[in-house]
């Protein structure tokens, strides 16, 4: 059984009447990366802030490391780094000054904390630039090194790649994966761009209208990906006659009178074109299609997609 | 606590309004001894603590409780404090801890411009304790008097104009208030003039006036006024009890603005 850091229980919070997030069961492994995926306004964002405290559930239970969190916010969240939303922080003072605010109300007893996270995310210790001036890159940088700075042994980060040029994405990337494979951290990262989870999480959760349409290893979800050989030819329903005679075979879809589908990829791609050639039908065309993951997604959601 | 206390202020770094708060002290005491060749040390000591503090220090305190109370929502602050996690009382209590210091702080410079001008002047120091303890506690009574007007502003949470607009229509109509005989010659009871701070905090100031270069009218004010002098553990009770009934009910709607 393995071991869940973060475990919901149906958990619901509704705005009036309007349902944001819809009993949802998410598992957060240990040392794993999850990555919960979802349209704009999918409900990402609230289930963060109901898992940081910052919003109450409507219903339904939040368990972190095995403990409710609720009447368990203050030992359970100085184990948490977050970002949540767009980076906040003082405009009036440095990166340095505002890291320093927090450090100061966490008692972060390790003076380089501030300077190590900085350093690791690429900023400058002690610079004079104000964050009112500073880029929207660098200000997420500062917000995953406010989230960092703590040596946080759970991280909850929401889009932490926006913002940031694809040097910037690319470098977040590997930090993260270098915080979870190196130093053992559970993360817990949203993101509205597939490709962004697919490169970085283990387990994915998508979520969609607020309900967790899928909860997978993101191995699992890619061999639960739709895969069949396409046909074009002359006649689908001879085709298909010839599929159930001879090969005994009804996992097929007839698309037109010229196309078809068989979805058993067991059967040799080169059997079934000589079957059809020897019973007098002209193939055009025979190729092995796979859904990807946005695919995939796209059919789970209803085909609305995503970016 | 001391460190949600010590991080409000270094917030403030950078932050003109505060620092040019503290310059406007040494304005109407410069005046003052500009315009009036009699000035002594309890008149000068008069005009910070009536003049500097009532008109001047009421509308600063409500426009930085303003800048203190909305600031976590105007910068997206909050949710990272949160997650410390601060709560929303104890960063309220942090808040007006900064206001009160201001206050106190603010009225001390003051008094020490009042020092600085009278030796600059060649006015005679006498009563130097007396005069502190008085200007240190108008400070004090001025944090609670301001209260009422702070909780509307964070209440309301609307912009920082419409914040300046409630703090100055608030010290306008409570200075309107002390010349008002309705409020002022009223006996401490359950009444209304009992409870509005700034006319209470008049009635404590007025009997540590001097009267020695008072004119005939004057000492006969004085006189038709002092049984409705108040005493100083009177008034201190009163705002105090306000002082914190305001403050409760803030972090109560504070509590409730959402991150």
């Amino acid at each position: 059984m393995p071991e869940y850091i973060i475990e919901t229980k149906n958990l619901t919070k509704k705005y009036g009447t309007q349902k944001s997030v819809a009993s949802l069961n998410i598992h957060v492994q240990k040392g794993r990366i999850y990555g919960l995926l979802g349209r704009n306004g999918a409900g990402k964002t609230t289930t963060m802030k109901m898992l940081l405290g910052l919003t109450a559930p409507t219903s339904g239970e939040i368990k972190i490391w095995g403990k409710s969190l609720h009447g368990n916010e203050k030992k359970t969240l100085s184990r948490i780094g977050s970002l949540i939303e767009s980076p906040g922080f003082y405009p009036n003072l440095t990166g340095t000054e505002n890291l320093r605010i927090f450090a100061t109300l966490r008692g972060v007893p390790n003076n380089h904390a501030i300077e190590d996270a900085l350093n690791l995310v690429g900023l400058p210790y002690k610079d004079k630039k104000l964050f009112s001036q500073y880029s929207l890159g660098m200000k997420q940088r500062l917000a995953i090194a406010l989230a960092v700075m703590h040596d946080p042994e759970l991280l909850i980060l929401d889009e932490p790649i926006n913002g940031l040029d694809p040097i910037g994405i690319a470098e977040v990337r590997s930090f993260i994966r270098q915080l979870c494979d190196e130093r053992g951290k559970t993360i817990l990262i949203s993101s509205h761009i597939l490709s962004e989870i697919s490169l970085l999480a283990d387990d994915i959760g998508i979520i969609d209208h607020g309900a967790l349409l899928d909860e997978e290893s993101l191995a699992r979800l890619e061999q639960k990906s739709n895969k069949h050989i396409h046909f074009t030819l002359s006649n689908t329903a001879q085709a298909a006659r010839i599929l159930e005679l001879q090969f005994k075979e009804n996992q097929f879809s007839i698309l037109d009178d010229h196309n078809l589908q068989v979805h058993n990829l067991a059967i040799p791609v080169s059997g079934m074109i000589t079957a059809f050639v020897e019973n007098g039908l002209e193939v055009s065309e025979a190729h092995t299609c796979e859904e990807s993951l946005e695919d995939y997604f796209k059919r789970i959601t209803g085909g609305e997609g995503i970016a | 606590m001391l460190r949600l206390i010590i991080c409000e202020f270094w917030k403030l770094k950078r932050r003109r309004l505060f620092q040019a708060a503290f310059l406007t002290t040494f304005i109407i005491p410069l005046l003052y001894t500009l315009i009036l060749s009699d000035a002594n040390l309890d008149n000068m000591m008069s005009v910070v603590r009536e003049e500097n503090g009532f008109l001047i220090l009421m509308p600063l305190s409500v426009v930085l409780a303003a800048n203190l109370f909305f600031e976590e929502h105007d910068h997206d602050t909050l949710k990272n404090l949160m997650c410390i996690p601060v709560s929303k009382n104890r960063l309220a209590l942090a808040k007006f801890a900064v206001i009160f210091l201001f206050d106190v702080g603010y009225m001390f410079v003051g008094y020490g411009t009042a020092i600085l001008l009278s030796v600059l002047t060649g006015v005679p120091l006498g009563g130097l304790v007396l005069q502190l303890f008085l200007t240190l506690g108008t400070g004090a009574l001025l944090f609670a008097a301001a209260m009422p007007c702070i909780f509307l502003v964070v209440w309301c949470n609307k912009s920082y104009i419409i914040s300046v607009i409630i703090a100055f229509a608030y010290t306008v109509f409570n200075y309107i208030l002390r010349i008002n005989d309705s409020f002022m010659m009223v006996p401490l009871g359950l009444n209304v003039a009992t409870f509005l701070p700034v006319p209470v905090i008049f009635r404590w100031l007025y009997q540590f006036h001097s009267l020695e270069d008072a004119g005939e009218i004057m000492r006969e004010f004085y006189h038709r006024f002092s049984p409705y002098f108040v005493s100083t553990p009177a008034v201190f009770g009163i705002l105090f009890g306000e002082g914190v009934v305001f403050m409760v009910l803030m972090m109560k709607v504070y509590r409730k603005q959402s991150v």
